[in-house]
């Protein structure tokens, strides 16, 4: 194994693993969110990469997340067509289609709605966890 | 304009513009690189966030970015099954299968290059615009 082997990593399915703000329950009724990156996969990340794998079944697509806040920017960046999403700044909400993204500066209240669609969310945090 | 509307963005094509250290027609033989995030998109933002769509269709695929480094981490983000990739850091080459993360500490010296499949790579760095990443001279 050479010295920079450990900054290549293969994600993990979250699984039940507690989330902050987040309910385990609402997030795996869309599909599984993978971690792909964060300080425990490699010591001294300074970013936390999630992707969410979603798949909106019925018309009443769960409520997963409350809305909460971060001391450092966070993105949600939805690269492919086929989502729609109810996203809340501050007092705004606003609803969009992907492809998109959503840049969130630090110490702004957000929250993200899954409304409908199927694909794939990549969530970046700028700190090597999530919190 | 409600304020914080200018924080939702759509991507765009970069198509012929260009990219310090890599060969952009080269690169657009694998597929369109798409702009999701810079300063220039939001003003604010300090996060650089490029998505390239790739297909190889004659393996393996071509050299299109020279070994380079920058003073800010970066993230290759391989989210889904179906693309062999050979990436160097420092003076190490590996050859990975997706789904993958490659995680580069400021200044390591890397280079990626698509050996084969299709599918997307998420890059991003920790800082404003790309060009502003780059380090004169990298470790590694």
């Amino acid at each position: 194994m050479g010295e920079y082997e450990k900054l290549i990593v293969k994600p993990f399915e979250w699984g039940d693993r507690d989330l902050v703000f987040h309910s385990a329950h609402g997030l795996e009724e869309l599909g599984p969110l993978v971690a792909f990156l964060n300080r425990e996969m490699v010591d001294g990340a300074d970013l936390n990469l999630f992707v969410h794998h979603i798949e909106v079944k019925g018309d009443d697509a769960p409520d997963y997340v409350d809305v909460h806040v971060h001391d450092v920017s966070q993105a949600y960046v939805f690269p492919e067509a086929g989502l729609r999403f109810e996203v809340i700044l501050g007092e705004e909400t606003y609803q969009a289609d992907s492809p998109a993204t959503v840049f969130i500066p630090p110490g702004l209240r957000h929250n993200l709605k899954i409304l409908a669609g199927k694909g794939i969310e990549v969530c970046i945090l700028r700190k090597g966890y999530y919190g | 304009m409600p304020s914080y509307e200018k924080y939702i963005v759509k991507p765009f094509d970069w198509a012929d513009r260009p990219l310090i250290h890599h060969d952009r027609e080269v690169m657009n033989t694998l597929g369109p690189l798409m702009a999701f995030l810079n300063t220039d998109m939001v003003s604010e933002a300090d996060l650089n966030i490029f998505v390239h769509h790739i297909d190889v269709k004659t393996p393996p695929g071509p050299d299109y970015v020279g070994i380079h480094a920058h003073d800010v981490s970066q993230a290759y983000v391989f989210p889904q099954p179906g693309i062999t990739f050979e990436v160097t850091l420092g003076e190490e080459t590996y050859t990975v299968d997706s789904p993958a993360t490659v995680f580069i500490p400021p200044r390591l010296k890397h280079t990626v290059k698509i050996i084969e499949g299709s599918g997307i790579e998420v890059s991003i760095v920790r800082n404003e615009k790309y060009e502003q990443s780059l380090a004169e001279n990298g470790d590694g």
